[in-house]
């Protein structure tokens, strides 16, 4: 009965499957992000600054994951862009619940420690290169190290959870773009990040709305006010609620997401 | 194998393009689905492969209910669109990435297809023409061995020794278990190898019977004239005379002219089938 739903014999084999018949797509996408990454480090490594310190990598850093991760994500199901390729998807012989974990093994599991592993790659080689040339400028590039990057997370150290809401809020926007992939079948990226714009539109409309009917006398205009309070210990409500949105969305988001993709017709 | 019942289905936005409709299939046979343009034949099929969902009626396929798409069902039921996409990649590699998914398959049964159908294992299937692909795609699904194949215009895009050579390798290569469901308009392309046909007509099914049933029954001539007294049930005419449907006689049997066949029907000519669908 289970098997129905998943078989790690059948799920290799589709895993195989998913992997030769689209080895040059990923390896086109892989090379494109390693290029750009390479290109914009070396071009800013040899024409802005005298001394490249760690600092200067992190936003970089940021833009990889956030540009990288947009792009393999809300190009996931690359098969349901048409009828002909759809039927092909929806015929392989296998759960939809496998096809499901084939995507989101190969656009998030297994993405972003392949595109931070490209990142160190193209920061040792852009600044071997830029070293290694005895260009007219003195530089100073520091090594880039992941150790280093989590020694000085200056954005948490104040106060730990704020690592936690960090990484859950990622989380959230992952799903969200995971469960955009499976809703739209066609120009997946552009509708996926409309339609982000707009749910947080809405979102705060919802806000202001709220605010206007609960705090009437300190609402003005196109405003959101909230009562803040310690819930418990030094636990703001507000923080509560950014901590319970960050890790429970996802538990809705995932599950919608294979109910699109199960309920998908030609 | 195939079991219909009460079948419901309409596009978003337009009329009813099946309504209550019933029909049984058995597997051991090679059967013809044929209707105008717009009967329904290809939603039909992507029905039976779990494609589209009816939105009433119940469609069973080996005891399956294949809008589950369960895996079992979907590794005994191979579906060739009319239209089909292929990745930039070999014959080879995807034989060698596809085939692990058909617990059934025939690597030698592919291997005697494609050289029938003259198909390099080594080209590039985005660099093969648009019939060399469907020869592939046809040479493929057939070594599945799947219970179920469901051929939508498989003939569509062939050349003429192709279509010829599509005949031979398909009744060659299926096994008495297997239902091999065609749906096509080029009926003169799989005259001689189906043994069933299936006749759709607004959302109904008009006729359902044995070919040996038909042949047994009517004669398909072409005469030079038609008088009353020939007793012609239906008559078209054609170069030198008239093509038409007659009572046997003494036992005489002709092949089957399933384009007159179809023709007569859809013109409600007083054809008496056993299983004739009225």
């Amino acid at each position: 009965m289970l098997s129905r739903y998943f078989n790690p014999k059948r799920f290799a084999r589709l895993y195989r499957h998913d992997m030769l018949m689209n080895y040059k797509m990923y390896g086109m996408f892989l090379l494109a992000i390693s290029i750009i990454i390479f290109g914009a480090l070396f071009f800013i490594m040899l024409d802005r600054y005298h001394n490249f310190g760690l600092n200067r990598y992190m936003p970089f850093l940021i833009m990889t994951i956030i540009f990288g991760g947009i792009l393999s994500i809300t190009t996931a199901f690359p098969m349901t862009k048409n009828k002909v390729s759809l039927t092909s998807f929806l015929m392989q012989p296998a759960s939809i619940f496998e096809k499901f974990m084939v995507q989101f093994l190969n656009r998030i599991v297994f993405f972003f420690p392949l595109l931070l592993i490209i990142f160190w790659i193209d920061a040792h080689l852009a600044q071997g290169i830029v070293s290694m040339f005895e260009f007219p400028r003195d530089v100073n590039i520091a090594d880039f190290s992941y150790g280093e990057v989590w020694n000085t997370r200056d954005f948490v150290k104040a106060r730990e959870e704020a690592l936690w809401l960090l990484i859950g809020m990622f989380w959230t926007i992952v799903s969200f773009a995971f469960m955009g992939s499976t809703i739209f079948n066609r120009y997946k990226l552009f509708k996926v990040l409309i339609f982000f714009g707009l749910v947080v539109f809405v979102g705060v409309c919802y806000s202001v709305v709220l605010s206007h009917i609960f705090l009437p006398g300190r609402t003005t205009g196109f405003e959101v006010e909230m009562i803040s309070y310690k819930i418990y210990g030094e636990t703001y409500n507000v923080e509560l609620f950014a901590y319970l949105f960050a890790s429970l969305s996802s538990l809705f988001l995932l599950p919608l997401a294979f109910y699109k993709l199960k309920e998908k017709e030609v | 194998m195939i079991s219909i019942n009460n079948l419901t289905f309409n596009y978003r936005k337009q009329s009813e393009l099946f309504s209550s409709l019933n029909l049984e299939m058995k597997d051991g046979s090679i059967t013809g689905l044929l209707g105008k343009n717009g009967a329904g034949k290809s939603t039909l099929l992507k029905m039976i492969a779990g494609l589209l969902h009816p939105h009433a009626g119940e469609i069973s396929v080996d005891g399956m209910t294949p809008k589950h798409r369960y895996p079992d069902f979907l590794a005994d039921v191979f579906l060739v669109p009319e239209e089909f996409a292929f990745p930039s990649i070999s014959i080879q590699t995807y034989v060698k990435a596809s085939a692990v998914l058909y617990p059934n398959f025939d690597m030698e049964k592919l291997e005697r297809v494609l050289n029938e159908f003259e198909l390099d294992v080594k080209k590039n299937l985005n660099k093969m023409s648009h019939g060399q692909r469907k020869k592939f795609l046809i040479a493929f699904a057939l070594a599945t061995n799947c219970k179920l194949l469901l051929l939508d215009e498989p003939t569509n895009g062939l050349d003429i020794p192709s279509k010829s050579l599509f005949r031979k390798v398909l009744v060659s290569s299926i096994n008495d278990d297997q239902l091999v469901l065609i749906s096509t308009h080029q009926v003169k392309d799989i005259e001689n190898i189906i043994d069933q046909l299936v006749i759709v007509d607004d959302g109904k099914l008009i006729l359902q019977s044995d070919t040996w049933k038909i042949t047994e029954r009517y004669q398909f001539r072409t005469l030079p004239a038609v008088t009353d007294d020939m007793e012609a049930i239906y008559s078209e005419k054609c170069l030198g005379g008239y093509r038409a449907i007659l009572p046997t006689e003494n036992g005489e049997e002709t092949d089957i002219d399933i384009e007159l066949l179809f023709n007569a029907i859809v013109n409600n000519a007083p054809l008496k089938l056993t299983d004739h669908v009225e």
